[in-house]
């Protein structure tokens, strides 16, 4: 008896298990969390059209006198969110954006997407979540 | 008794390597181009000097825990950092470390055989699964849209959909809108009938030659040139149109693993050479990558 058949199958499936169960666990991400098919490693690019070319976020803050200013958050926390739109991820950067100036009294963030019909394309905006995060006084 | 000596085996010619190398000789050699680090030029040239030891000297090309090392700590990084990083450069890391463990076998090439060509297949059966899927693909709206908006296609969809600067400069405008706060609810993008063909058409070749390539490449029944020739039409069918050759570069490597002869091996070596080729002609063209 030699180990040596175990030891070159567990050598030649090891990797290609490790990488068919991230994908699945991006696939379920996708299913459960909106996580978009570019993102997470599993192999879904180009299957849709969830990328950053059709989401995007829009970030608002409110200043102290009430007037209302775009701002463009962290570049990597602007794409975690696009790629993975949940509540709990567009409420942490608009959290982020509040900490990142003492003059936003509140902030709202909100992801967008595209809805795709007919031809020629139309393409309608289509809001995926939204969260208001206001300063404690 | 006396033990009857075995004949010589003779050593393959130079001509006959130089025409079908092994492949231990350029899956290293590959891969090793592949991880050369992008960004700060320090870090780049560091490098460049690490790829030229390690094509230089055998020893260090065939050692494994070289690529278990180079593989591990970057599989790290893109599991950590995962937000924004490619598929292929995951499958990098995925080819580095599973090359690192065939070398480590008593039979390296054996093992390789088995487990990076199994990369492609299950890349293919998954991007496929993905297309059929999703919802958005089979219908060709992905690839319509894609052609549309992507500036990446920009080059394809002004040759094949005979889309002119202003119809794309006009698609980016109502995307632009889309995007404003104050623009529309709705906008209709410019599209010719003969790019929505082009769309059906890539979307209907994609998941068919995928599809066929994860099977060639998971049930391995097919012959090596078939497998090969198929991985090298799906390289020039796809990068032609996007060249995103790192993704055909890491195809190749690891279906080379897999060759057995001449004509296979000259099929894939074929590939790598139009995947680093196409990329600079398309930027000469004006493509965007």
């Amino acid at each position: 008896v030699t180990t040596r058949p175990h030891r070159e199958r567990l050598a030649a499936w090891a990797v290609p298990t490790l990488l068919l169960a991230v994908a699945g666990l991006q696939m379920g991400r996708a299913a459960v969390l909106d996580q978009s098919s570019y993102a997470g490693f599993g192999f879904g690019m180009f299957a849709t059209y969830e990328n950053e070319l059709s989401r995007w976020t829009e970030v608002t803050a409110t200043m102290m006198d009430g007037t209302e200013v775009s701002v463009r958050p962290d570049a990597a926390l602007d794409l975690a969110v696009q790629e993975v739109p949940t509540d709990s991820n567009v409420e942490a950067l608009a959290a982020s954006v509040l900490r990142s100036d003492p003059e936003f009294v509140s902030v709202h963030a909100a992801v967008w997407t595209v809805a795709v019909d007919g031809r020629p394309m139309q393409l309608e905006k289509v809001l995926m979540v939204e969260s208001t995060v206001e300063r404690s006084p | 008794v006396t033990a009857t000596p075995a004949p010589p085996v003779a050593a393959p010619s130079l001509r006959h390597r130089l025409a079908s190398p092994e492949p231990l000789d350029v899956v290293p050699k590959l891969l090793v181009l592949l991880v050369i680090p992008r960004g700060a030029l320090w870090l780049t040239a560091a490098g460049v000097v690490v790829a030229v030891l390690v094509v230089t000297s055998p020893a260090l090309m065939r050692s494994p825990i070289l690529w278990l090392s180079i593989g591990i700590p970057r599989l790290v990084v893109d599991f950590v950092d995962w937000h924004g990083i490619d598929d292929h450069e995951v499958l990098i890391s995925y080819a580095c470390i599973a090359l690192g463990l065939a070398l480590g076998c008593p039979d390296p090439a054996r093992t390789s055989h088995h487990s990076l060509p199994r990369l492609v297949g299950l890349t293919m059966a998954l991007a496929t699964a993905w297309k059929i899927g999703s919802g958005q693909f089979l219908d060709g709206d992905t690839l319509r849209y894609t052609l549309l908006t992507d500036p990446r296609f920009d080059l394809a969809t002004s040759w094949f959909g005979r889309m002119g600067d202003t119809a794309l400069a006009a698609n980016d405008a109502a995307l632009a809108s889309l995007r404003d706060p104050a623009g529309p609810q709705t906008v209709v993008l410019v599209e010719p009938a003969r790019l929505t063909l082009l769309a059906m058409g890539l979307t209907i070749g994609a998941v068919v030659i995928e599809g066929w390539l994860a099977v060639v490449y998971l049930q391995r029944r097919s012959s090596a040139c078939f497998r090969a020739g198929l991985l090298a039409l799906f390289c020039v069918a796809t990068y032609v149109i996007v060249p995103v050759s790192r993704f055909g570069l890491i195809l190749c490597a690891c279906a080379y693993a897999g060759s057995e002869g001449r004509r296979d091996r000259g099929l894939l070596l074929g590939a790598v050479a139009f995947c680093v080729i196409w990329p600079p002609v398309w930027a000469a063209l004006g493509g965007t990558q």
